[in-house]
């Protein structure tokens, strides 16, 4: 790994709370008036032994690369489905309705993009979504995608739990609300509540919503509402890459376009190439993603279910995880399955 | 000593050795803290040990630790 890249992961803790920390604090006032239901209601009883698993699905282009929704679908599994904001639109284009959609991004309302934007001609031009890598689907026909997501979501809307960080931006919170999703408010965990002068606490007093460690991304978040919330005993993660594929242009990275304006030609240095062994290939990260990476492993390691990476591919790798194909996990779980 | 000797030169060891070794400018250094900002995370985080969840001062729980 470059210095440049060390340098940015052991900066990114204070870049993020640069980023994100002002925006996320008044987002919660904004959601105040939206927040009665919290995910203490989702909690099962306190001692009561939850038997199962879940599944979490994030965005990752594994997501598309290894079919990995249409497989669920196909095997028949009956355990818990949490979806990721940014993976809702493939799981319901592909006719899978998840339990749970998980959404904290307090930075813009392009996050509205993933529910189906309805003020999308009023928007300023936005290229996130031709780069995107997540649901290449929505970057293509835009206008047309946005509105046929729209119809899906406010169809499968009343049967989703949107599991909705206090931290989001309040239009997607009446997103939500208008496709007739039950909204579950948890307020994030952003620093230690036990400092006399907590940020977390005092986004506590305001709503009385549980706080919950993120992770740093809605990825990670999602598994937190899969291990700490619902405590499912096992949970499997699917598109939960936290890197890119060998050879993805470095154009199509999250963070190009900011790498490319503040290092120029040095931009590469700035990238990290990891071996996966499981696949013997080289996958690629930028630095918030393998710090994204290194917080998920220890979070595993500190939570009491079994996390089974079936990505796929990516990086998340290491000793807390356990690394396992897809189909070997559907057709453990589900004795009839079709998946292969 | 007459004071027009004093300082008027370095002993060539301490000369060398400081102009060989250029300070290393952070990345902070560099920039502002706010350009670098865009490469930050969607959310700020802490680990709580044991509970990753809080659910107010009942909770019990403690020893947060910043990353």
């Amino acid at each position: 790994m470059e210095p440049l890249a060390q340098q940015l992961i052991k900066l990114m803790p204070e870049l993020t709370a640069t980023r994100s920390l002002d925006k996320a604090v008044a987002n919660v006032a904004r959601n105040q008036p939206y927040v009665q239901r919290t995910i203490a209601d989702l909690a099962p009883p306190a001692g009561e032994a939850v038997p199962g698993s879940a599944i979490v699905i994030a965005a990752g282009p594994s997501l598309h690369r290894t079919r990995s929704i249409a497989r669920i679908r196909e095997s028949g599994y009956d355990g818990d489905l949490i979806a990721v904001d940014g993976a809702l639109g493939h799981c319901l284009r592909e006719g899978l309705v998840p339990d749970y959609v998980v959404t904290l991004d307090p930075l813009s309302v392009r996050i509205c993009r993933w529910f189906g934007d309805p003020d999308l001609a009023s928007r300023e031009d936005d290229d996130y979504f031709r780069r995107q890598e997540m649901d290449p689907y929505l970057g293509r026909d835009e206008a047309q995608r946005n509105r046929e997501l729209i119809g899906l979501v406010n169809r499968h809307g009343p049967s989703i739990k949107a599991v909705i960080c206090t931290s989001s931006t309040p239009e997607v919170t009446r997103r939500c609300l208008e496709s007739g999703m039950a909204l579950y408010w948890w307020n994030p965990m952003v620093d230690d509540v036990d400092r006399p002068d907590s940020v977390t606490k005092r986004l506590y007093q305001m709503n009385r919503a549980p706080c919950m460690a993120s992770g740093g991304n809605v990825g990670t978040a999602a598994w937190m509402v899969a291990s700490q919330l619902l405590r499912k005993r096992e949970v499997a993660v699917v598109g939960m890459d936290l890197g890119y594929a060998p050879g993805t242009p470095l154009e199509k990275t999250q963070y190009y376009p900011e790498l490319r304006e503040l290092f120029g030609d040095r931009l590469q240095e700035a990238i990290i190439p990891v071996e996966n062994p499981y696949l013997r290939e080289t996958w690629f990260a930028d630095p918030a993603y393998y710090w994204y990476r290194e917080l998920f492993l220890q979070m595993a390691a500190q939570a009491r279910c079994v996390t089974v990476n079936c990505t796929g591919g990516g990086i998340l790798f290491g000793q807390s995880v356990r690394w396992m194909p897809l189909g070997e996990f559907l057709a453990s779980r589900c004795p009839a399955s079709v998946a292969s | 000593m007459p004071d027009f000797l004093k300082g008027n030169y370095e002993l060539p060891h301490r000369k060398r050795g400081r102009a060989g070794r250029k300070p290393k400018a952070s990345l902070t250094d560099q920039f502002e803290k706010q350009a670098l900002a865009k490469l930050g995370g969607s959310l700020c985080f802490v680990t709580k040990k044991g509970n990753m969840i809080w659910s107010g001062e009942g909770d019990g729980t403690s020893g947060a630790a910043a990353h």
